[in-house]
């Protein structure tokens, strides 16, 4: 039971912790405030009671799809926040508010989806009483490193030289943001919104998803051991779209600077 | 605002609570593995029991309470002939020697089917579900304290790291409560090698600054000396030119009015250089306040007769510490300016008292007075009011300057204000309580 929530833990704040970091590390680097953290927290807060409360109405929805189509949307409304990020990168300078606004709706929406997973669980066990203390226990380890992992990661990205800090921190997000659509296809898979394949490989013997590097991995690109052809595909689609759109902005500010 | 302090411990705390906690992990798994062996050897254990039972002809019914927790059977030639109550009548799990996982009854349980010498199987089971409560509960047993502790280990990690900054901190304090006029080098006794460069720069910082006052301090000094040379001979050799050109030249009269003028901006060059408060410190000792400023008042007196001006100086006896020399300077420079730009006829009035503690000394005058927005600007070197080159006044627009650097050497405080005449200028000087004497 320990094992089970640490890794369910883990495996939900080490994307929110990954996500915070890395958005701090920009905020710090285009000298922008970071009072935007300060209200997502209670934003994302309040959202994930909510959603956990209402969790019934939204599973009965779509006959028993609801929370996968749910979590699927907040997925696909992730990477559509993180690629305007990523667009508007090198232009951060005149786009300070709409930034703070972006990276405010990006650590709302992923703590809506991840703290209402981690308060449905932990709340739905402990309840159970004889494993409550493994819950807890299990919980507060898997949060633990989540946020050591965070913190760690983002003293490192200030360790960067001014130059890197910029490249290293947008290949890190671009990498988290489609792994959001990873995880939204296999949810839309789950409920047959999308065709199941066959797997086309299966890497568990490399990295297990049940490993806290397995879990790492989920966190910064969404790694799946057993991805489908499909999950394939549309990850490929959405990094090109992704590195594709952050080429073209960085050229066309450049040209627009020049000029 | 980044504190090197708080960084560190934030990443000395992440760091250790990542290293604990996945070292709690392992110790977990190898609790609940050495308990599971710890459990497995049990069984064993009570698969040599049974067989002892058995060979005495006991041990068919069971052990009431752990019935439902605990099974065996003890099967000879393909026949039960020993079981719990709660026992099935068929094997279950295939009579094979060694330990298994096996459902039975909603259940997954831990089996261990022995066969002995004399051709009996004994099979003893017990419960997964129990087996992995009482194998995490010694494990989390083992792991709470860690969790327990974590927070004391991130409050010694702060205070650690607070004496480890130590050096720093005392660095910092030491430059801070340098005096503006201290250049001497920065000393610390046994400095870590990582403060070494930093003691080194600011202490070469130091020295070529304090080369630099150096060389300011004697550059304006020497040359307004070198200046004064040269023009006492030209006074010379006008007061010689006088007696040859006939009276009124008005050539002449110019050429005296010029040397007069270079004469006073080179001696208050030389006061300006000489109350720097960068550069000297003040000689400070016990003066009584308005008998100084009596005594400057009677010297500047010849100045202010030439332009039928009157000068009263009002006040009661007031000591304070200062620099007397210095003093007699800042007023002479008040009362030269209240003189200068004071019409003929027109009033001057000196004020010596005390107030709140603390001395001060106010010259008012009946001239045009300064308007409110030149005020933040009277003080800046060669500043003149109005700045029209007035050359009737024959100023140079450093005395308030001087003024200000005496007041700052005293840690005065200077401000300028209408005067109680009908116009004109109220300049107060007020000396801090500390520097009042006995």
């Amino acid at each position: 039971m320990l094992l089970t929530s640490v890794i369910l833990v883990l495996r939900e704040v080490l994307e929110a912790a990954m996500l915070v970091s890395v958005l701090l590390a920009l905020s710090r680097h285009w000298q922008q405030s970071i009072n935007w953290l300060w209200w997502s927290l209670p934003v994302g807060l309040v959202g994930a009671i909510v959603f956990a409360s209402l969790l019934d109405v939204v599973t009965d929805a779509f006959d028993g799809a609801g929370q996968e189509l749910a979590n699927a949307l907040l997925q696909g409304l992730l990477y559509c926040l993180i690629l305007t990020i990523v667009v508007l990168s090198p232009s951060n300078a005149s786009h300070k508010r709409l930034m703070s606004f972006l990276m405010a709706a990006v650590l709302s929406c992923a703590m809506i989806r991840e703290g209402s997973e981690i308060l449905i669980y932990v709340v739905g066990f402990a309840s159970a009483g004889e494993h409550a203390a493994a819950v807890y226990a299990g919980s507060v380890i898997g949060a633990g490193i989540g946020v050591s992992l965070g913190v760690l990661l983002y003293s490192a990205l200030r360790a960067l030289s001014d130059d890197r800090i910029q490249a290293t921190s947008m290949v890190l997000i671009s990498l988290m943001g489609v792994g959001t659509i990873m995880q939204a296809t296999l949810l839309l898979e789950q409920v047959d919104w999308l065709p199941a394949g066959r797997a086309l490989w299966d890497s568990s013997w490399i990295v297990s998803e049940q490993s806290i590097a397995g879990q790492l991995l989920y966190a910064v690109f969404g790694y799946e051991a057993t991805p489908s052809v499909l999950q394939i595909v549309l990850y490929t689609v959405c990094l090109s779209v992704m590195f594709g759109a952050h080429y073209f902005s960085v050229m066309r500010w450049g040209n627009l600077n020049e000029a | 605002m980044n504190s090197i302090r708080a960084s560190l411990v934030t990443m000395l705390v992440a760091a250790f609570a990542l290293t604990s906690f996945l070292a709690a992990l392992n110790g977990y798994q190898s609790s609940v593995s050495e308990t599971q062996k710890l459990m497995d050897a049990q069984l064993r254990h009570a698969s040599a029991i049974l067989e002892r039972a058995g060979s005495m002809g006991e041990g068919n019914g069971g052990l009431a309470e752990y019935d439902s927790e605990f099974i065996y059977q003890a099967w000879l030639d393909g026949e039960l002939i020993m079981s719990s109550l709660e026992s099935p009548i068929y094997a279950l799990e295939s009579l094979k020697e060694g330990y298994r996982d096996a459902n039975y009854a909603g259940y997954r349980w831990r089996i261990l089917t022995r066969r002995t010498a004399s051709d009996h199987w004994y099979v003893v089971a017990e419960r997964m579900d129990l087996r992995n409560a009482l194998a995490e509960k010694v494990a989390l047993e083992s792991i709470t304290p860690l969790l327990l502790w974590l927070p004391i280990s991130a409050l010694l990690i702060w205070v650690l790291v607070g004496w480890g900054l130590r050096p720093l901190r005392n660095l910092s304090r030491q430059i801070n409560m340098k005096r503006s006029d201290d250049l001497e080098p920065i000393y610390e006794h046994e400095p870590p090698a990582e403060l070494i460069q930093l003691i080194d720069s600011t202490n070469s910082l130091l020295a070529r600054l304090s080369a630099s006052f150096e060389r300011e301090k004697h550059f304006a000094a020497h040359a307004a000396h070198e200046l004064r040379t040269p023009l006492s001979v030209l006074k010379v050799h006008l007061h010689n030119l006088a007696e040859e050109l006939p009276e009124q030249h008005p050539g002449l009269a110019h050429a005296n009015a010029g040397v007069e003028r270079m004469h006073h901006l080179v001696e208050q060059i030389l006061d300006l250089n000489r109350t720097n408060p960068d550069i000297i410190q003040g000689m400070f000792k016990t003066i009584d306040l308005h008998s100084l400023a009596q005594r400057v008042t009677a010297a500047a007196w010849p100045a202010f007769s030439r332009k039928a001006q009157t000068i009263s100086l009002d006040g009661e006896a007031v000591s304070m510490q200062g620099d007397e020399s210095l003093l007699e300077t800042l007023l002479q420079n008040l009362l030269d300016n209240a003189s200068k730009y004071t019409p003929e006829a027109g009033e001057i009035s000196v004020t010596v008292g005390e107030r709140d503690g603390g001395a001060f000394l106010r010259v008012e005058d009946s001239g045009p007075g300064i308007p409110r927005s030149e005020r933040a600007h009277v003080f800046d070197r060669f500043y003149r009011v109005g700045n029209n080159g007035d050359s009737e006044s024959n100023g140079s627009g450093l005395g308030l300057s001087i003024v200000q650097h005496i007041v700052q050497l005293h840690g005065a405080r200077i401000s300028l204000a209408d005067s109680r005449y009908a116009s004109g200028l109220s300049v107060t000087v007020e000396f801090d309580t500390e520097e009042v004497g006995e």
